[in-house]
């Protein structure tokens, strides 16, 4: 088990060994691992397709704060405790607030009516995602897509913030200080787009 | 593991003079604040370093910072492609109105350029499905804010708005397909790794198609191959002329390195044996070549086809630029060895050619302060050397001898051919004539019209002038002697890991 | 022959370019200066021409062996090595004339040094006019003596931007038009000739000279030679798909130059928008162009396909032939008429070449001469009426014979020179080209004479039309023909006269080399 693998696997909290009945979940028993998979995953496509479907921006905040939640709990049935937790502490507290904030401000409580005609564009947007679904449904579950065998032994291993930190200042460290000029650039532009409007 | 890292830092000096020159250019922002022209020179500078730092790289082949970046002459001819483009494009700035208008950002304007340079540098190396969205969204961070820069304009905050939003949704795209990916070859982000998990365990070929077709979305906005190319008219319309030209060269070239070493690498059948030298063959039952194929009649016709409908230069510039991502999308679909070379020719030849256009539409529009063609009516007798420089431009981009871009067109040609790939071929031929139309459209405009009543003729600096040579020569000379650019492509086509 | 170390060859060629260089740098006000600039040039390469006339060797066979050429100049120009994968690529400057290029050359010299003269009124940017009309003469030039195909399609191309602006600057009402058109259709012809090129540049190698390497090359005469094509190569072999295919595409993209009948169609816009040299350069040179490349490059090399279709040529022949001619009749523009005798005039060389025989092969190549020095003749005639009533209306003239009679002294012979006068040279050629087909295509060689008799109608209505009859009132007072005129008119009638009475002094030139391309191309005859 090379080095590099662990580390891909703990920062994206790769599937373990137990957990490799999503490979073929229609046959495997029901365990509280699988019962824990599909409640979430209800979950956050429910609280997604809810997002999507407000009219009013709050609930749909709200409901945004919910599928983060959510997907954090997937995270941690996949033992990528670390990232679970930033999901929650990152997107569901500062992004969220962020995003609650620019609401307030900008008073989008009285939602505008939405032209709600149907297009063709809606009709073959529409039809065209439905096609990717279903191909994407046929590759996974009916196709039994040859996955290769997990590489860890030990699942609690990946992604505890030893590991990731150990993976972070090692094999992951160039693309670690990568993002810190990304992050720089990222501020200059932030600043030209505000001075934008002051100027 | 520390130790080998900084051991690679020093086969990787280019980059980081280019991330000191990005905070060098703020800080020495911040501290002449009445000075805003330093720091573009700061910027100028870093970049001219970062060049002579890459041509001292020519040559070597190597891995750095444990499998991220490959450090090989493939890498190092499109940093310097990206590289001289970014000088160019800094000299463009010193006599773009358009830029100098807005004087209090130029500090941004020239920090934000080189980490967009930077990010090429990466992305044209980048070997790890992570650093490559890494380096893609570091060149499209900056690039999105650049192409907004000029508030004025309301077409410049549309331009960058679009650039964003089809920008995150093809990144978004990749993503996912790099995910699909990731799971299918169990975990593997080397894509040196991932050619061996492929290899060794052939996968689902749907589901390998789907990852590479979303991949392909997020590549194929970057190099604006239809239909990924929407943004690319509005973007270029909207943005500073200088930034366009650089979208349309630099970033281009990037995009299209990044494609070429990922198929090369991670999507071919590296096991096959007995093959002739230079020919690779894909991984079976895995065509993806055809796709790519498809991808380049799309593009090239949708592009020509458009551009014969523009009036507005810029606009035109940008389907001219779709029609020529086209083109060298060929390159790629032959499997070859030749057709990479040819493609690197090619962008050594559209650097100087599509740059020279997009340098001659933005002096004509410092002056007049419009990029219509009906502007452009008589320019040939308001200024007859920057007609003349035009029309060798556009007799290049349109592939016609003793230009450099015939050289371009020659070698796709020929490397099509080579390989039996006939229809591509007669497609490519017949859409250079349909481009031919399109530019000759301006030509006419420039000498066939007569100017209106009242303009005089146009005058334009030494330096301007000299600058305009040091396109317009390339664009003769390497059509009339071409061994100095095949023979640095030939050597540059070489990959780390391949051969 | 060399002058300063630089072979003539070289040297004509490139001297109108050194003249533009020097137009060029003339300040914008010295008119005069640049006119007399152009014509030092094109009175040299003239000259040049006229050396050139004297030193050939008229034994020599050329076609397809390097020692068959004369003035040959080689020198390396393009050699990439080193990289197994690429090949070797390599590309000479290879220069040489033989009996079939050595006509081209002189008409060339010729015809340029008169459109200098025809251009003397030229009202706009003449600067500009003077530089593109010397840039497309070493491109007519240049086609005319490479033996690398590299080299010819970098000439061949070379001369579209010029032509274009030609056209599209000075030329009348609809010029855009015209010029663009012009432009699309040569260029749609140039790619598939380039394709074709480069398919052939994969085929043929050569082993290099030190080395014994093999290594692709453009060189003409080494793709002449079937033993020189690779075998499991494109275009190997003989006579299969993608021969014919290539052939297709070299015929259609010279086709296009000549114009052969359904792509013709720019060649009367463009006729009658040029200004009048231009029209005089167009049919005098350009138009040869397309039947040169046809006997210099698809014959030789695709000797199996030259015979196989050589049906498909007479019968596209004949159509040229006799679709123009009754054009020509229909038309009331005065250039307008002579586009399309030219479209007509062409055809005969077409019928000639498709003989495949010496006699058609000379008669051909006579043909393309002497159609160049009298179609330049009719057109400069035309040009000299419009210069004056500024309409070309054949209706709207009568009885100029009265007005102008040595404009219609000289208008006659060129004339009866293009109806094929016996005495004339047009005649001579006229009737090799029908003899040689005759063996060949009798059916279509006879439907062909046809043409012959609607020529001569057409010629002799127009001629009473303009000349004979009621003197037209409103142009009785126009001048007679004038020195400068007569100057560019009077050696094109006496080249017409002299080799209709000797037609040696020409057709000694090209005998022996015509006669090995009729041989080359028999040889290959397996299909």
């Amino acid at each position: 088990m090379d080095s590099h693998a662990v580390a891909t696997g703990a920062l994206y909290g790769y599937r373990n060994q137990k957990s490799s009945s999503t490979n073929n979940f229609f046959e495997s028993s029901v365990t509280l691992e699988t019962f824990l998979f599909y409640t979430l995953g209800a979950v956050s496509v429910g609280s997604a397709l809810m997002m999507v479907t407000r009219r009013s921006p709050v609930m749909s905040a709200l409901y945004l704060i919910l599928n983060f939640f959510a997907l954090g709990g997937l995270y941690l049935s996949l033992h990528a405790q670390f990232i679970a937790f930033i999901q929650i502490l990152v997107y569901a507290g500062a992004i969220m607030v962020l995003f609650v904030f620019v609401i307030m401000l900008l008073n989008l409580g009285d939602e505008k009516k939405l032209n709600e005609r149907f297009s063709w564009k809606k009709i073959v947007g529409a039809g065209l995602s439905f096609g990717v679904l279903m191909e994407l449904i046929f590759v996974f579950a009916f196709s039994k897509a040859n996955l290769p065998p997990s590489h860890f032994e030990k699942a609690t291993d990946i992604g505890t913030v030893e590991n990731i930190g150990m993976q972070l200042f090692t094999t992951f460290l160039f693309p670690f200080e990568v993002t810190s000029v990304l992050l720089l650039a990222a501020i200059v532009g932030a600043v030209v787009l505000a001075k934008k409007k002051l100027n | 593991m520390v130790d080998q890292a900084l051991l690679s830092l020093a086969k990787f000096l280019p980059e980081i003079t280019l991330a000191i020159t990005f905070c060098l250019a703020l800080l020495v922002g911040v501290i002449f604040r009445s000075r805003p022209r330093l720091s573009m020179w700061v910027a100028l500078l870093g970049v001219v370093v970062s060049i002579a730092l890459t041509i001292r790289e020519m040559g070597i082949t190597e891995s750095v910072f444990s499998g991220m970046i490959a450090v090989d002459p493939f890498a190092t001819f499109f940093k310097l492609i990206v590289g001289s483009s970014a000088i160019f494009i800094f000299l463009f700035s010193l006599y773009s109105a358009e830029v100098l208008s807005t004087m209090k950002r130029l500090v941004e304007y020239s920090s934000l350029l080189v980490a967009m340079t930077l990010g090429m540098y990466l992305m044209v190396g980048a070997t790890n499905l992570l650093m490559m969205v890494l380096s893609i969204e570091l060149t499209g961070l900056s690039s999105y804010v650049l192409a907004g820069y000029t508030k004025e304009a309301s077409d410049s905050s549309e331009a960058s708005l679009k650039y964003i939003i089809y920008g995150a949704l093809s990144t978004g795209l990749m993503l996912y397909g790099i995910s699909i990916l990731f799971g299918l070859t169990g975990g593997a982000m080397d894509i040196y790794a991932i050619n061996r998990a492929l290899v060794t365990s052939p996968v689902n070929p749907i589901a390998l198609l789907v990852a590479s077709l979303l991949i392909i979305a997020g590549l194929g906005y970057k190099i604006s191959a239809v239909p990924f190319h929407f943004w690319t008219p509005d973007v270029y319309e909207g943005a500073p002329i200088t930034i366009t030209a650089f979208l349309s060269v630099a970033s281009k070239a990037a995009g299209f390195a990044m494609l070429i070493r990922f198929f090369k690498i991670a999507f071919i059948d590296s096991s096959a044996v007995g093959l002739p030298a230079g020919i690779w063959i894909t991984l079976q039952g895995f065509e993806w070549n055809k796709i790519i194929a498809i991808l380049s009649v799309l593009t090239m016709t949708l592009g020509n086809l458009v551009a014969v409908w523009q009036n507005n230069l810029k606009r035109l510039l940008a389907y001219s630029s779709i029609a020529h991502a086209g083109y060298m999308l060929m390159g790629l679909a032959i499997l070859s060895d030749k057709g990479i070379a040819a493609v690197l020719i090619y962008f050594v030849v559209y650097m100087f050619m599509n740059l020279g256009a997009f340098y001659v539409v933005m002096l004509v529009s410092n002056k007049t302060g419009s990029e219509d063609i009906d502007s452009y009516k008589g320019l040939g007798f308001r200024s007859p050397f920057i007609g003349v420089s035009m029309v060798i431009f556009f007799i290049s981009l349109a592939g016609l001898p003793p230009t450099a871009g015939f050289i371009g067109k020659l070698f796709i040609f020929a490397s099509l051919l080579d390989a039996k790939w006939i229809w591509l071929a007669v497609v490519g031929a017949i859409n250079s004539v349909i481009s031919l139309y399109y530019y000759v459209r301006v030509v006419r405009n420039m000498f066939l019209r007569d100017p209106d009543e009242n303009s005089g003729p146009l005058k334009f600096s030494v330096p301007e002038i000299v600058l305009l040579l040091l396109l317009v020569v390339p664009t003769l000379l390497f059509g009339l002697y071409y061994s100095p650019i095949v023979d640095f492509a030939n050597a540059s086509a070489r990959m780390l890991g391949v051969h | 022959m060399e002058f300063v170390g630089i072979g003539v060859l070289s040297w004509i060629t490139f001297l109108p370019i050194i003249g533009m260089i020097l137009i060029l740098f003339i300040p914008k006000e010295n008119q005069k200066a640049m006119k007399w600039t152009a014509v030092a040039a094109t009175f040299l390469q003239l000259v040049l021409a006229v050396m050139i006339y004297f030193h050939f060797n008229k034994g020599s066979l050329g076609i397809n062996t390097q020692e068959g050429m004369q003035f040959v100049e080689k020198m390396s120009w393009i050699d990439i090595r080193g990289v197994p994968w690429f090949g070797r690529i390599h590309v000479d400057y290879f220069l040489g004339i033989d009996g079939l290029s050595v006509p081209m050359v002189i008409l060339t010299a010729l015809i340029s040094f008169i459109a200098v003269f025809a251009s003397w009124k030229i009202p706009k940017a003449l600067k500009g006019y003077m530089a593109m009309l010397l840039l497309l003469d070493t491109g007519m030039m240049g086609v005319f003596v490479s033996l690398d195909f590299f080299l010819f399609y970098v000439f061949w191309e070379v001369m579209l931007l010029p032509m274009y602006f030609l056209i599209g600057i000075w030329g009348g009402p609809r010029r855009e038009y015209a010029a663009i058109k012009f432009f699309l259709y040569t260029l749609l012809g140039s790619v598939l000739i380039l394709l074709a090129m480069i398919a052939l540049y994969f085929s043929v190698t050569v082993p290099d000279g030190a080395t014994g390497e093999r290594m692709y090359t453009f060189n003409m005469l080494a793709m002449m030679n079937p033993a020189n094509f690779q075998p499991g190569t494109l275009l190997a072999g003989v006579g299969t798909y993608w021969r014919h295919l290539a052939y297709i595409a070299l015929f259609i993209g010279f086709a296009i130059k000549v114009p052969i009948f359904p792509f013709h169609t720019w060649l009367p816009d463009a006729h009658v928008e040029a200004p009048t040299a231009i029209s005089v350069i167009l049919a005098g040179v350009l138009l040869k162009m397309g039947t040169y490349g046809l006997l210099r490059i698809s014959y030789p090399m695709f000797p199996e396909l030259a015979n196989y279709y050589s049906w498909a040529l007479a019968l596209v022949a004949v159509i040229n032939i006799i679709y123009g001619a009754l054009c020509a009749m229909a038309q009331q523009d005065f250039k307008k008429l002579i586009a399309y005798s030219s479209i007509s005039h062409m055809g005969i060389v077409l019928l000639g070449m498709a003989a495949l025989n010496t006699q058609g092969m000379i008669g051909a190549v006579f043909q393309m001469f002497n159609h160049g020095t009298i179609t330049a003749m009719l057109f400069l005639i035309v040009g000299v009426i419009y210069d004056r009533a500024h309409t070309r209306d054949i209706d709207a003239f009568g009885g100029l014979a009265i007005t102008m009679p040595k404009y219609t002294g000289i208008m006659t012979v060129a004339f009866f020179a293009a109806l094929g006068l016996p005495g004339l040279s047009g005649f001579l050629s006229e009737a090799f080209s029908f003899l040689g087909a005759f063996q060949t295509h009798r059916v279509l060689t006879i439907v062909a004479t046809l043409g012959i008799v609607l020529t001569a109608a057409y010629m002799l209505w127009t001629l009473q039309r303009v000349f004979l009859g009621q003197p037209n009132e409103k142009w009785a007072s126009l001048p007679d023909i004038n020195g400068r005129e007569l100057f560019t008119l009077v050696p094109l009638a006496v080249i017409v006269l002299v080799l209709g009475i000797c037609p040696s002094l020409l057709l000694d030139l090209m005998t022996s080399s015509l006669n090995h391309l009729v041989e080359v191309v028999r040889a290959g005859a397996v299909l």
